[in-house]
């Protein structure tokens, strides 16, 4: 982009001038979805605002400027624009794209690659239609979506029936109407799933069901007596103002996935690895078995999941992404725990001295801290659990995450998710050795894979099968 | 003159005005040294490395004056009368412009200064360390509560060769934590061997600050491989021990006999029964080249070499006497480059002292001849 070059007195005014206002009241909503983007790109975004696309709200699925051009975070930084954004599709990328939720191609030429010819790429409408066309082309939109809600809304119905055939067939119906509507294949996945509730390798502890996704909200691992909570589907405000490294706070979309009851105990460990590598066991601690296996590195932990997934029929199983790992342990609350409840829910310094404790060597100047005595782990499920179920999200270990650390926004198609790579990864949650303000679901904790602490733990997470599926460690 | 500018010209231009404004008279411009380099007042202030703290160039040592200490008990504590002169002293050097203060757990410090500073917490920064790794994270805790919710600098320390050992990288790992939540503003590690620090920046991630022992005597890092390697990685470097622990008070025979250094038990000019045979001549040669210097003491010049080296930001000393903080920023406000009379002095007391061998310094810090000594 050229430079500008203006008299002194223009620059001058720009500097004086105010900050951007605050979004409005009654201020056109494509310009709050598009957020920062619609700050420059007006015009783009009020095209985008004519599509179906900018009415689509369903979940991580809506199609919004970063669906298309990447997260762009170097180029929203950058005023000058010297730094484009990551990507800027042309001709058949836009098809590419187009065909990402638009898999079975035009319904009216069933092709693949030539989207853009008659699609405006953010308006979507076709400017080559003649109005008469065009007005023939919109009641044909209409009735197809007005048969699509019709069939959507008569599955719900039969869905609260607990009628899972009818509802499943409604939703067939409806998504015959609309392919790409991600809400009726979920509701159709999820019927599919109260008819055969089962996931191979586990079974179903207790009778409840997750409405929106018909999976059990609790299972067992047989063999390895693991068991297993469900994390419901959700969006959330991921980060904190609070730090640095969790700054800026944005929304992510999770989706459902199962994430271990309890931290992995030192016995669990054990059955798998035949090694126990954690600091706290022998005579000293009696009940090391149920206490969270510790001392392990996140290579380690690749290594007990290569062994756990080879063990249980389909795998599935890894470590929960930092973003999965806040979701869970913030369990649809927005505020941090009060100081005076925390230590029902988490083994901290203040309340983690062990039932033999032992005195650390004194000096003759040393201050005492306390009662002098140094914290440890509790067996795991001794506190009280969260609201989604999960216990010791908060304290007794850190638990390792699968994340690369690098700074926010997330977006877990952006490498940090990489199995493989140079760089830190991320531990989350405090442990019985930080005080009770490192208690902070948001905390981000950046460590070297290879790394062993004696207060770093793990805690497994488990993709779901879709339906009819086993599972798969590549599943997400 | 044009007046259209581009935007980044213009900010460029009122940036360069605004930092202008500030500077007292162009009269400094020429004294400036260190990257980043300030006076305000009397002081001189230099980065810390990447934290973004600026640091004065002469900061409060830790150490409390043993004359002055209760006797028994587990705690080291100061008389009342001890306490009133470091807490006096303290506010002397705030006065000065002294921003940076150090509280070993050690000392007993942290309460009185806790409740010296009060009011100015703002102004100041505050360097702690611990005095058991057990209890390393209670202790930053309590550091914070006292110093109103964050300690400004905190180190671990190290005797050992390398970092590679697990007590060590657990206190590491805390500290970061502490960082992480807010606690503790930045993090560095003490350490006297130059392995060590090598080991430190390969194996300490977020290390942001680094002390180590150097003074004219004592300077070894001037030629060893750590200095460009900190230097790469934006490392900030705090001197400690610019007076070898006091030794280098003792070898200037004009101080009055009153100034009391920190270990002054060995002096040079003493024939005492027991003491190292003094070396006639080259004791002649430094009392001429003291001569040289109607207006400064060894200790003066001793600081401002120590002063003139741009990649330390700041150095400790400690202070027992308000005539040595008054010394010691008395050194600062000369700030041309170090004359040749001043170099001639230092090279007369290093010649001394290494013909006197380790002895010259008391035996708990005789290490330093061993391991530093250029």
């Amino acid at each position: 982009m050229a430079r500008l070059k203006f008299p002194l007195w223009v620059w001058v005014l720009i500097c004086l001038a105010p900050l951007p206002l605050p979004a409005q009241p009654g201020q056109r909503q494509e310009l709050t979805s598009a957020g920062v983007c619609a700050r420059c790109h007006v015009s783009s975004t009020l095209e985008w605002g004519i599509s179906m696309h900018s009415t689509i709200s369903e979940g991580a699925r809506q199609p919004s400027c970063t669906g298309c051009h990447g997260p762009s975070a170097g180029h929203v930084m950058d005023e000058e624009n010297g730094i484009k954004p990551d990507r800027i599709p042309r001709g058949a990328d836009i098809a590419a794209l187009c065909v990402e939720c638009h898999g079975s191609g035009c319904p009216h030429t069933a092709d693949l690659q030539n989207c853009q010819n008659c699609h405006h790429p953010h308006a979507l409408v076709n400017p080559q239609l003649d109005p008469a066309a065009l007005e023939e082309h919109a009641k044909q939109l209409t009735a197809q979506q007005d048969a699509y809600k019709s069939q959507l809304a008569e599955g719900e119905r039969l869905a609260l029936l607990q009628r899972w055939d009818a509802a499943g067939e409604a939703f067939r119906a409806a998504l015959k109407e609309n392919p790409a509507s991600s809400r009726a294949g979920e509701a159709l996945q999820m019927c599919e799933r109260r008819l055969k509730p089962g996931i191979p390798g586990f079974q179903i502890a207790g009778d409840r069901f997750d409405a929106p996704s018909g999976l059990p909200r609790e299972i067992v691992l047989e063999g390895l007596n693991l068991e297993m909570m469900l994390v419901p589907a959700g969006s959330f405000e991921f980060g904190s103002e609070q730090h640095p490294d969790t700054r800026p706070v944005h929304s992510v979309y999770i989706a459902p996935f199962y994430l271990g009851k309890f931290e992995m105990t030192q016995g669990q460990w054990t059955s798998l690895m035949s090694t126990n590598p954690s600091f706290h066991q022998g005579e000293k601690f009696p009940q090391a078995g149920k206490l969270p296996v510790e001392q392990v590195s996140w290579e380690d932990c690749q290594k007990m999941l290569a062994e756990v997934n080879k063990k249980s029929p389909g795998g599935g199983f890894r470590l929960p992404t930092e973003a999965e790992w806040e979701y869970a342990a913030r369990a649809g609350s927005t505020e941090p725990l009060p100081a005076n409840q925390l230590l029902r829910f988490a083994w901290l310094r203040d309340n983690s001295e062990p039932a033999n404790p032992v005195a650390p060597p004194m000096r003759s100047s040393m201050y005492l801290i306390g009662s002098g005595v140094i914290s440890a782990p509790h067996p795991v499920g001794a506190a009280e659990p969260n609201q989604w179920g999960l216990y010791d999200m908060l304290g007794n270990v850190s638990e390792w995450c699968s994340s690369l650390f690098q700074p926010y926004p997330y977006a877990a198609d952006d490498g940090r998710e990489a199995a493989a790579g140079p760089g830190m990864r991320v531990l989350r949650g405090a442990n019985f050795s930080d005080a009770a303000d490192a208690a902070d679901a948001a905390l981000r904790h950046p460590e070297r894979p290879d790394r062993r602490f004696r207060w770093n733990g793990v805690r497994l997470a488990f993709t779901p099968p879709a339906p009819g599926q086993r599972a798969t460690p590549s599943q997400k | 003159m044009d007046l259209h500018m581009t935007r980044r010209r213009f900010l460029q231009c009122g940036a360069a005005g605004l930092a202008a404004s500030c500077l007292p008279g162009p009269a400094w411009a020429a004294s400036i040294v260190a990257p980043g380099q300030f006076r305000r007042g009397g002081m001189v202030y230099r980065p810390l490395g990447k934290t973004g703290l600026n640091v004065s160039l002469l900061a409060f040592g830790s150490h409390t004056d043993q004359a002055y200490k209760l006797p028994g008990g587990i705690r080291n504590i100061l008389s009342a009368e001890g306490q009133a002169r470091r807490d006096r002293q303290i506010s002397k050097a705030i006065d000065l412009g002294v921003n940076l203060i150090d509280v070993y757990e050690h000392e007993g410090q942290w309460e009185p200064l806790a409740k010296l500073v009060k009011g100015k917490r703002d102004q100041l920064l505050i360097s702690g360390a611990y005095d058991n790794p057990e209890f390393i994270g209670a202790n930053i805790d309590r550091l914070a509560r006292l110093y109103g919710g964050h300690i400004d600098l905190y180190r671990v320390r190290s005797e050992t060769v390398t970092f590679n050992t697990s007590s060590l990288l657990d206190q590491w790992d805390i500290v970061r934590r502490a960082k992480e939540a807010g606690k503790i503003r930045a993090i560095g590690i003490a350490c006297h061997m130059e392995n060590t620090m090598l080991s430190a920046l390969q194996e300490l991630d977020g290390l942001e600050f680094l002390m180590l022992p150097y003074n004219f005597i004592h300077a070894k890092a001037d030629y060893s491989q750590f200095l460009p390697a900190a230097a790469r990685s934006g490392l900030g470097l705090i001197g400690m021990k610019p007076l070898a622990a006091g030794s280098i008070v003792g070898l200037d025979p004009r101080l009055n006999a009153a100034t009391k250094s920190e270990n002054s038990r060995f002096m040079l000019f003493n024939s005492t029964p027991g003491s190292r045979a003094i070396l006639p001549a080259v004791v002649e040669e430094l009392a001429r080249s003291l001569n040289q210097l109607p207006d400064e003491s060894l200790p003066q010049a001793a600081l401002r070499y120590v002063y003139s080296k741009p990649f330390l930001s700041c150095t400790l000393t400690g202070m027992f006497d308000d005539r040595f903080v008054e010394d010691n920023h008395a050194a600062l406000t000369r700030y041309d480059q170090m004359s040749r009379e001043e170099h001639s002095a230092l090279d007369a007391a290093r010649r001394l002292t290494s013909l006197t061998g380790a002895g010259w310094l008391p035996t708990e810090y005789q290490w330093l001849e061993e391991q530093w000594r250029a």
